[in-house]
């Protein structure tokens, strides 16, 4: 179940994102389930069309769902969505650190510190 | 159409008449909402009560409404044609077109519905996507189909036969047909409409009264399949076997075996409560 609080101060977006997001990652949502249409949804939690695609963009842009053309968007088959996150996150880190060309162990030294703040 | 088949659709046309005049009876309203909350196993509170007593009578209403248009319609087009064949083939035809009505009714009704939402409340929606198979139970999405095609087949072939195959017969068979064409269009429009709710019970219920809908819906092609199954199966077998009683009596033996078969199918499975275990696993458990 989704649940959108209009008087909370996150965000309706970010509401949404986190939802999916950690329903996916529980597998709540399994593997395969279709996503509702955006402006089924939208109509459902009573907010913009526009909010519910900006939601799934992400959601795609972070590996937890995929779209299928005109079938839909699907929660991805393919590996545990947190995971996905993680992985396309150090992906970003790495690309920083080549623009900034710094050694790659001292890139992975910083990244083990911050991992055990 | 003679007397007998008049009274037939006068019974029915008034059987909808008091349907419709009751559905704005408030004790009515509230017995038939009562009747409705037993038959899904939901609790119905006071807080969603006047919801679903309005959703339930207006169920009720587009169902009367509808029937009582299908079987004036069908009348009408009847009498247009004095010649129109086998006395049954007329009432199965006239009965019908009352289903058929009445599921048009029905599928109207769910489509006038709206819930508006307070701005400031919570809202809740389903995070994953519904379809059609989620309210009607396999049992009767499949036999529907089932029965449709069964129905095309028999008609199909007595006309291969040479039966004699009437104008109401033909009509019959291809009302079954479109009926099931409406059911499967319009069916999956009343899924996909919107489900604003300010709790998990408003959509419990929602999804109750949706499924309902649907299996009101699923009838009317059952019903006219069904009866095209049995006319022109008598007709294929009295031209086959010549008229022979004992054939005549193996097919309403056949029939009667089928839907008593179907009635302990439908008891058992309970297909009212079909959404539940599929929507609502823990509601249902």
């Amino acid at each position: 179940m989704i649940t959108l609080d209009p008087r909370s101060p996150v965000p309706p977006f970010e509401q949404l994102r986190l939802q999916l997001l950690e329903q996916v990652a529980s597998g709540e949502l399994p593997a395969g389930s279709r996503l509702p249409t955006v402006r089924r949804l939208a109509e459902d939690l009573g907010i913009a069309p526009n909010t519910v695609a900006r939601t799934y963009r992400e959601l795609e842009a972070d590996g937890a769902i995929e779209t299928r053309g005109r079938h839909g968007s699907f929660v991805t088959t393919g590996g545990d969505a947190a995971e996905q996150q993680g992985q396309r996150a150090a992906r970003e880190f790495a690309d920083r650190i080549r623009q900034l060309k710094l050694p790659a162990d001292d890139a992975l030294a910083w990244a083990a510190a911050a991992l055990q703040d | 159409m003679n007397t007998s088949t008049w009274i037939v659709a006068a019974v029915v046309a008034a059987f909808g008449i008091a349907s419709f005049v009751s559905s704005y009876s408030p004790a009515q309203r509230a017995q038939r909402a009562d009747a409705f909350a037993r038959s899904v196993g939901l609790p119905l509170g006071d807080a969603l009560r006047p919801v679903v007593t309005d959703r339930v009578a207006l169920r009720q209403r587009g169902g009367a409404a509808g029937l009582v248009a299908g079987i004036v319609a069908s009348a009408f087009l009847l009498n247009a044609d004095p010649s129109s064949g086998e006395q049954y083939a007329t009432t199965f035809l006239l009965i019908g077109g009352a289903f058929a009505g009445a599921a048009i009714g029905v599928a109207i009704a769910a489509s006038r519905v709206s819930a508006p939402l307070d701005p400031n409340a919570v809202k809740y929606a389903r995070p994953s996507a519904v379809a059609l198979s989620d309210y009607v139970a396999p049992l009767e999405r499949t036999g529907v189909r089932v029965v449709v095609v069964l129905a095309a087949a028999t008609l199909a072939a007595a006309l291969a036969f040479g039966a004699p195959v009437s104008g109401v017969l033909v009509a019959l068979g291809v009302l079954g047909v479109a009926a099931l064409v409406f059911f499967e269009i319009a069916g999956r429009r009343i899924v996909a409409r919107a489900q604003p709710a300010q709790s998990p019970a408003d959509l419990t219920w929602d999804d109750a009264v949706r499924a309902s809908v649907l299996r009101d819906m699923v009838t009317a092609p059952i019903i006219l399949a069904a009866d095209t199954v049995v006319v022109a199966g008598g007709a294929l077998i009295d031209h086959v076997f010549g008229g022979s009683e004992a054939a005549r009596f193996a097919l309403v033996v056949v029939c009667i075996a089928a839907a008593i078969a179907l009635a302990i199918a439908a008891i058992t499975s309970r297909p009212q409560r079909y959404f539940l275990t599929r929507l609502w696993p823990t509601v249902a458990a």
